[in-house]
């Protein structure tokens, strides 16, 4: 986990106040909501600022996004690590929502999310060493956030997808909203490590990264089992 | 670079957690956060108590279809008073619709409207009907010129004879108004010249029924 000093940690206390402040009244909002959606749906043309804010609040309170991000970076030690792994991720996920929009490739929303919570089970299980205990080797983490990062990206392309885009200013409000997503990102980012490293002065006993793993594990298999209801009930 | 637990954790006690993890994960989905949100859906806003009114109107309706019970004509479609009802706002301040399904049909068959000229005699009687099917929509004007008795009224098309349903009934030259059916079959107009002379009636339909047609009376009003 990564050491914070005292000062970077007044810094990041000041900073994640303020994005509470600007979130707060959506923080449990998930997916593109009511006024945003007609919002979209209304507006034609490039609206860079409006997308920007879309996809980092998409980002900031889609908590199956945060969840396999906090996952990712629960056992790195090092800013470098954390910044190679969540570039992997943002990648991954760049490629499949810009392609996924301007393809109009249709995945159900409900499987992707499945996918995604599933995405969550696979790193708190992986955080956990299952897959070395049980495959004697751990899967690629660097193909695998890649790999997951596409699932993510149909995610977000998906959301998008539901609203009548306009063709006029498609790819550049798309880029914006994928901008937004890794602004959001970042807060997010800043927020977890913030978390990991208070969590760390607590305690740095081993069963504690065991006890969150398998809570992260529950989240995961928690969002699917989520998805899939909502998959055959519709 | 990684200082993951694998040296800590034993396959049994991987296997434990996993499964650990998928209950109380499926658990709480289960039986925690999809009845919150039903309870959501059914409780959460004055919109859907609009939806629950109606929804226990249907009810009452099935429940006295069962009990073979006067219906509850009051659940054809739901008043609501905008000066009461409060308004619905989003977190951007934009205003939500209420939503009132109870009043909209969505018809599948075609769109229709007529107007037919209806020639009777003297103390004559003549019968026209729509056929129309449960929950079809028909919207009506007649106009005569002289006065008649009338018996605006509905039967099964090929049902029990004895059965049939009276929307109104009336002495007068013009008439206008909409149904919606309540069961399949011929729902229309008995008219009766009580004028003294030759009346001309001009009926005018619109709406979502099969067709118009003449019904054969055997004999003359008594």
């Amino acid at each position: 986990m990564i050491p914070i000093s005292p000062l970077s940690l007044r810094f990041s206390q000041i900073i994640i106040c303020a994005l509470l402040g600007i979130f707060a009244s959506s923080i449990f909002a998930h997916g593109i909501s009511g006024g945003d959606a007609r919002f979209l749906n209304q507006n034609e043309g490039f609206h860079f600022f409006i997308y920007l804010y879309l996809g980092a609040k998409h980002m900031v309170t889609g908590y199956d996004h945060l969840l396999f991000l906090f996952g990712v970076i629960f056992y790195l030690t090092t800013l470098r690590s954390v910044a190679l792994y969540v570039s992997l991720f943002a990648l991954g996920h760049s490629i499949t929502l810009i392609f996924g929009v301007l393809t109009d490739i249709q995945v159900n929303v409900y499987i992707i999310d499945a996918i995604i919570g599933l995405s969550v089970v696979y790193k708190a299980f992986d955080n956990l060493g299952g897959f070395e205990r049980f495959f004697g080797i751990s899967a690629n983490n660097r193909s695998a956030v890649f790999i997951f990062g596409l699932f993510h990206g149909f995610g977000l392309a998906t959301k998008l997808q539901e609203m009548t885009l306009s063709e006029n200013g498609l790819l550049a409000n798309l880029l914006s909203f994928n901008l937004g997503v890794e602004l959001g990102q970042i807060m997010a980012l800043i927020y977890l490590l913030l978390l990991l490293s208070i969590s760390q002065r607590i305690t740095d006993k081993p069963v504690f990264g065991i006890s969150v793993n398998i809570i992260l594990m529950a989240g995961g298999f928690s969002l699917t089992s989520y998805q899939l209801a909502h998959y055959f009930a519709a | 670079m990684h200082k993951t637990s694998e040296s800590i954790l034993s396959t049994g006690q991987l296997v434990l957690a996993l499964i650990a993890a998928l209950i109380v994960g499926v658990g709480l989905t289960v039986f925690v956060i999809l009845p919150t949100e039903r309870n959501i859906d059914s409780e959460g806003s004055d919109a859907i108590s609009v939806v629950e009114i109606e929804s226990t109107k249907t009810e009452s309706v099935v429940q006295t279809e069962q009990e073979a019970v006067a219906p509850n004509f009051d659940a054809l479609y739901i008043a609501i008073d905008p000066e009461t009802t409060p308004a619905k706002v989003d977190e951007f301040g934009e205003s939500l619709p209420v939503v009132v399904g109870a009043n909209l049909r969505v018809h599948d068959i075609a769109y229709k409207s007529e107007t037919i000229n209806i020639q009777i005699d003297a103390d004559a009687q003549v019968e026209y009907k729509a056929i129309m099917d449960t929950g079809e929509a028909l919207l009506y004007s007649w106009e005569a010129d002289g006065e008649l008795y009338y018996d605006f009224h509905a039967h099964q098309e090929n049902g029990n004879p004895q059965f049939w349903t009276r929307y109104s009934e009336g002495e007068g030259s013009a008439d206008q108004g909409s149904i919606v059916a309540p069961y399949q079959g011929e729902h229309g107009w008995y008219w009766l010249n009580i004028a003294g002379k030759a009346v001309t009636v001009k009926l005018s339909v619109a709406g979502y029924y099969d067709r118009i047609k003449e019904i054969e009376l055997k004999a003359a009003a008594e």
